[in-house]
């Protein structure tokens, strides 16, 4: 069973109790969740939605009030169990004095990577996130993306087969959040799962198979991202060489086919396709 | 895979990031600055002036000593919390208590460092007295003519070298060192506790001085001419089980005033606070267990 769904939450719930018997916090309630293998699953919800506490649950960093949650078919705090997953935390720091490649040789060695593989791994890793520059200089010089960056390359060590990432397109600008989707999606490609929370719902639609929405520790959506967002027998059709003034031609010609021209617009690019096509044209791709 | 390779990959993160520490580094400078004046004080008679100097150097590197581990140690998770190192950490196939143990394996080479530049510092001051007045006792063997003042003279030289290079300066050095790797100890288990860096101070100075009160109280209490009550007994007792007797640590005094110390009693010593350390660190890790992270 563990095969086919990494990772389970049955009935799960996190409250924080407060100081001095002032109540407590439900951070999640009455949580079920299941996360199949392969797929791109986001976690999205507003702020204090209980994302972070999920990951945290899923991680055994924090154990649940009540409910259970399996990682591969057992419980999280089991070592073992996390063997097999990489995780990414919400705004990463590290340790300020290690350089990008220090970093990741830290973290594979607690990942057990092999000495010999290391350094053949850290080199694929810097490349893979594109952190060249930062290779060598230490990490409190490094910008806010360049620490998610790294943050990606240290979960991916030890080439886990499920990566939890906790916002990973938090603080990076649009050619590196671009870069993040790409990375993901070629994670996807290779066979993992990938778990991801995020508000920034727009860059979660390019990349998630389902998604769950979570409002005060309470999830109140979930499904696949297509027949969420899709709207029924509607679609969207690209036409070139349109003029307007022979739009009843082509009114008419769709009335013939069954079916109705509801409304007529210019495709526009949106900023961030803009912004990402001029900075490669530019060239500064990763400065 | 090795769990001592883990650790020792944390430790060694530790103890880098230690050395880089200000606060630590000016403590420590400080304790070297005033080790190495240790014998500006010049007032005393040789064999008085070897015993301050033993005593004030001893004093010294038990202090800072003491004073660094509980600040190095009381950072330590509040540090890693706050910069989420450690939820990177223990999302690896990372033990709990590998994480603390590497943690505190850091610290404890942090301060085995700071402790063997004490010694070094404070074996020059001794050095540097025996120099002085060896060669002081030389001039008066020169000048004296009597067989009876040469035969002195000689013997006080004699007398210098031994007060200066006594053996059992290095067993005092161990039990200082043991005494402090106690108190990290203490401080880390506060901390998998506390909220704050300060708790971990104030819970673990308080505990220290405990630890120094309960040898004394337990003399008065349990001495026959003042019978004690059964609730004073009872409270002897808790406080006795859970707070480690720092009074074995006395040894040390007796090292410095040349008192004999036999080697029984000093591997006795050394064994009641190698147990406190083990179990000290039993009890941390177990708390760092169930902590909420
Ligand atoms: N250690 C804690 N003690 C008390 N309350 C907590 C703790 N951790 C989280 N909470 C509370 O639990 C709720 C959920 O927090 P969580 O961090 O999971 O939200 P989130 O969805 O990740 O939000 P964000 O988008 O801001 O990251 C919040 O109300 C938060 O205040
Ligand atoms: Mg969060």
């Amino acid at each position: 069973m563990s095969d086919t769904h990494p990772i389970r939450l049955r009935g799960v719930a996190k409250h924080f109790p407060l100081h001095w018997r002032r109540g407590r916090v439900i951070a999640v309630e009455n949580l079920d969740l299941e996360i199949r293998r392969g797929e791109v699953f986001g976690l999205l919800g507003p702020n204090g939605s209980g994302k972070s506490t999920t990951l945290k649950m899923i991680l055994g960093l924090t154990p649940p009030t009540r409910g259970e949650v399996e990682l591969f078919g057992e419980p999280p705090a089991r070592p073992d169990s996390r063997r097999r997953l990489g995780f990414l935390p919400e705004s990463p720091y590290f340790y300020r004095f290690l350089s990008g490649a220090e970093t990741l040789r830290f973290f594979g060695r607690l990942c057990g990577v092999p000495n010999r593989r290391l350094d053949e791994r850290i080199d694929e890793l810097i490349a893979l996130v594109g952190l060249a520059h930062g290779r060598d200089r230490p990490l409190a010089t490094y910008s806010k993306g360049m620490l998610q960056r790294i943050g990606l390359a240290q979960a991916l060590v030890h080439d886990p087969e499920l990566v939890l990432l906790d916002e990973p397109t938090a603080g990076v600008d649009p050619m590196g959040s671009r870069d993040i989707k790409d990375l993901i999606l070629r994670l996807k490609a290779a066979g993992k799962t990938v778990v991801l929370s995020s508000h920034l719902l727009e860059q979660v639609e390019e990349v998630c198979d389902r998604v769950a929405i979570l409002h005060l520790g309470r999830k109140i959506v979930e499904g696949p991202l297509d027949s969420l967002l899709s709207s029924g027998d509607r679609a969207t059709l690209e036409v070139s060489g349109y003029d307007a003034a022979r739009t009843d031609a082509i009114r008419a010609a769709l009335a013939s086919a069954g079916a109705q021209l509801v409304a007529v617009g210019r495709p526009r690019l949106t900023l961030e396709e803009i912004f990402v096509r001029e900075v490669r044209r530019a060239g500064g791709d990763k400065g | 895979m090795n769990p001592l390779a883990r650790i020792a990959a944390i430790a060694r993160n530790t103890l880098l990031e230690a050395l880089r520490q200000r606060v630590l580094n000016v403590i420590l400078v400080f304790g070297l600055v005033v080790l190495a004046g240790a014998n500006l004080f010049s007032e005393f008679s040789f064999d008085d002036q070897f015993k301050f100097i033993k005593d004030y150097c001893l004093g010294v590197m038990s202090l800072i000593g003491v004073i660094m581990a509980i600040v190095a140690v009381a950072q330590l998770l509040p540090a890693e919390m706050e910069a989420r190192t450690i939820f990177t950490i223990l999302s690896k196939p990372v033990r709990r208590w590998e994480f603390l143990m590497g943690k505190y394996l850091g610290v404890v080479a942090m301060l085995l460092l700071t402790l063997l530049l004490m010694t070094a510092v404070s074996a020059a001051v001794l050095f540097a007295q025996e120099h002085s007045l060896v060669s002081d006792a030389r001039e008066g063997l020169a000048r004296a003519r009597d067989p009876q003042a040469i035969e002195a003279a000689k013997a006080s030289i004699a007398k210098i070298a031994a007060a200066a290079r006594d053996p059992w300066l290095l067993a005092a050095v161990v039990l200082v060192s043991l005494k402090v790797l106690l108190v990290a100890a203490i401080a880390l288990a506060i901390s998998t506790i506390a909220t704050s860096m300060m708790f971990t101070v104030v819970v673990t100075s308080l505990i220290y001085i405990a630890g120094h009160l309960e040898s004394t109280a337990r003399a008065v209490w349990l001495d026959p001419a003042q019978p004690a009550g059964p609730a004073a007994k009872v409270f002897l007792a808790i406080v006795s089980i859970l707070i480690p007797d720092l009074g074995v640590f006395n040894l040390i005094d007796e090292i410095v005033l040349g008192n004999t110390v036999t080697i029984v009693y000093l591997l006795k010593a050394m064994a009641y606070a190698g147990g406190c350390l083990t179990v000290v660190l039993l009890v941390a890790c177990a708390l760092f267990e169930s902590r909420e992270l």
